[in-house]
């Protein structure tokens, strides 16, 4: 019998093995978006694509040629590097360009040139449709409203996140009322748990109004649980957003029940299509709620944004609910904007470093690093779909009764919004 | 882990016990061996899979190095010579793996696992090297093509809007942009058989498979990929026509 040598068959096997691991393609090596420096324009570029490329949550539904792009962009950043300066306007239009039209109705980038020490932002997703929405002349209608009681308002325009309206109209039957609230932002359980604020009795008089004393809680002895009334109005509209914890107090009161209104997800890998499972996304029942349900009208439009999205969709399925105005703004994403909480956990959504910036008012304003190419991505963690897996990202949700804003009538003293809201309810629904 | 073992340490007992008879050679009526050239086996056993991915700076998001699974499936072999033979088959194979989402969060630490559990199956094409009479010792090594046939997940999310965990337990739609479905690769091992009754014999054997294609498709430029290795071990019984 012949002999085998050892080595031989072990030098093979070596051999073999090294063709094997040949096959596969390397790592590559990818860089952290949230801690990535910059030091000239294209890196400034390819840091921003690099991490959009992996961290975007909506990849799964935005048609944006993202690799096109990169290709088209690259030589434009690299030529900026040969010229060394670059007028501000010719790099403006550049990054305009290289973002357009991402879906992300949330995303906003802001980008330090340190060259020029000029700061841009930018908003790539674009509406076919927009205005604003002049929240003085509303509440100034509201006030003017036949029968109008318990009025109470505090409204800062310097800073919405405290800012609420809450009344009582006259309701369908004689007696009864409609209660009537407007929320500036949600950060409801914020400003409860705030005890820096000099005059918080006065910027909480409209929640507690609403909702009762314990309103971070949800409604307890506030005017909605009054036994007349039979009928509210949430008024949503020019609300950017806010804490998604609030949904549950805010809304999720109006219910008797908790509720599940869509499912939830976020990226689990560098890959675009990498994401977690789907999982129920869904608002508690807080501590305190409506015992019995009244009809309630979520007056939207299309700077409803964000949980004003997340809280209209929600009274839309409710089987009293009913959605009035305009369609909402479509940025339906869940967000964290500190970079150093949620992207360092689901590494998706913001990214970049804000304290690269210019900072006015901390020393003397200027960046602390001043020669980096700074950039920060404003962008959603976790992409929200309906319980039917609708994404309503760029596309809002839809009213029931569709009452365009009406900048004229408004001028005129006429909120059209409201009047098909408290028509609606004191009819026959 | 213990059920691993203990197949390995079952297999090798079969391996031990075997008879010691020829295995494709067997008496004819005029005293010459006779030579058997087809054979029909079936075989089962239990696989680790390394599953090979590149995190980067997601450091966060562990991938478990190996993860159980199962094997079975059946081979037909054609031995020209005695020392010789061609094989292929087909093998049901579940290459699985296990990543652990852990992370600090304020002051609470937070662990949240997925085990995804992935059926294939695969078609090898092998060629096998044979020595020794009575109990035979084989070299194989050769290439497969396979199919990716499911994938389920289970495993613990945290859902930030409930403000809690939440269990999953369900099969994961494929997603035909992504997933590439289509495997190939190299397989190779060694094993050990004998006859026991007749025609019968039983065997074990160690392989690899080797997949050199990526579990995903080519979608986007900067693509990390992701690539499977099973590492099997396996007993089964065989038939000589």
């Amino acid at each position: 019998m012949k002999h085998y040598n050892p080595f031989r068959f072990i030098a093979c096997v070596m051999a073999v093995t090294t063709l094997f691991v040949a096959c596969r393609k390397e790592p590559l090596e990818l860089q952290n978006p949230n801690t990535r420096r910059c030091s000239t324009y294209f890196e400034q570029f390819e840091a921003v694509w690099e991490g959009i490329d992996h961290t975007y949550v909506l990849w799964s539904r935005d048609t944006v040629d993202w690799d096109a792009r990169y290709e088209k962009f690259k030589p434009i950043f690299e030529s900026f590097d040969a010229r060394g300066t670059v007028d501000v306007e010719e790099w403006s239009q550049a990054w305009e360009d290289f973002t357009y039209g991402l879906l992300d109705h949330h995303m906003y980038i802001r980008l330090y040139n340190p060259k020029s020490e000029v700061t841009l932002g930018l908003k790539p997703a674009k509406n076919d449709y927009e205005h604003k929405t002049d929240i003085s002349a509303q509440i100034a209608i509201l006030k003017q409203q036949p029968g109008v009681t318990n009025y109470v308002e505090y409204w800062d325009s310097k800073n919405p996140y405290t800012n609420s309206v809450a009344c009582l109209l006259p309701g369908k039957t004689t007696g009864k009322y409609i209660a009537y609230l407007r929320l500036g932002e949600f950060a409801i359980s914020t400003l409860y748990k705030d005890d820096t604020l000099a005059n918080k009795a006065a910027i909480e008089a409209p929640l507690r109004a609403f909702y009762g004393d314990d309103y971070s809680n949800g409604i307890s002895n506030g005017l909605a649980a009054r036994e007349d009334v039979e009928s509210i109005i949430i008024d949503l509209r020019g609300n950017p957003g806010g804490n998604v914890a609030d949904l549950s107090p805010a809304i999720g009161s109006l219910m008797q029940t908790g509720c599940e209104y869509g499912y939830s997800r976020y990226k689990q890998g560098t890959g675009r299509l990498d994401y977690s499972g789907w999982m129920p996304a869904g608002i508690p029942l807080p501590l305190h709620h409506l015992t019995k349900a009244k009809p309630v009208v979520a007056l939207t439009d299309i700077n409803s944004v964000s949980c004003a999205e997340l809280s209209t969709q929600i009274i839309k399925t409710m089987p009293q609910g009913k959605v009035i105005g305009e369609r909402t703004y479509g940025g339906t994403c869940a967000l964290n904007p500190y970079t150093d909480v949620w992207f360092n956990i689901y590494y998706t959504g913001c990214f970049g470093d804000q304290k690269l910036f210019p900072q006015p008012g901390v020393g003397d304003g200027k960046p602390t690093h001043p020669e980096d190419f700074a950039y920060y991505v404003y962008s959603g963690t976790f992409d929200i779909v309906t319980k039917d897996y609708k994404s309503l990202e760029g596309v809002g949700v839809q009213p029931d009764i569709k009452v365009l804003y009406d900048a004229e009538a408004l001028a005129a003293g006429r909120d059209t919004q409201l009047d098909a809201a408290l028509s609606y309810l004191r009819s026959n629904q | 882990m213990k059920l691993f073992y203990s197949a390995l340490l079952l297999m090798c007992m079969v391996g031990i016990g075997m008879q010691p008879l020829a295995a494709q050679e067997e008496p004819a009526a005029d005293s010459s061996p006779r030579v058997r050239h087809w054979v029909f086996g079936l075989n089962a056993g239990l696989d680790r899979n390394y599953h090979s991915v590149d995190m980067v700076y997601m450091t966060d998001m562990r991938f478990d190095k190996y993860r159980e699974g199962s094997v079975f499936g059946f081979r037909i072999g054609y031995a020209p010579t005695k020392w010789l033979s061609i094989n292929t088959g087909a093998v049901l194979i579940q290459k699985n793996y296990h990543m652990d989402h852990v992370f600090q969060y304020y002051n609470l630490r937070y662990s949240l696992p997925t085990t995804t559990t992935n059926q294939y199956v695969n078609v090898p094409l092998e060629l096998r090297l044979s020595v020794g009479n009575t109990v035979k010792i084989h070299a194989f090594g050769g290439v497969f093509g396979g199919y990716w046939l499911s994938s389920h997940r289970s495993g613990t999310t945290y859902s930030f809007s409930n403000d809690r965990n939440y269990e999953f337990d369900e099969d994961w739609e494929f997603n035909d942009k992504r997933d590439n479905r289509l495997e190939t690769g190299f397989t190779w091992g060694a094993g050990i058989s004998g006859m026991i009754i007749g025609r019968i014999e039983v065997g074990a054997d160690i392989r690899w498979y080797y997949s050199t294609s990526d579990i995903q498709k080519p979608y986007m430029v900067n693509l990390n990929p992701r690539y499977n290795t099973a590492f099997a071990i396996q007993a089964g019984v065989s038939y000589w026509l």
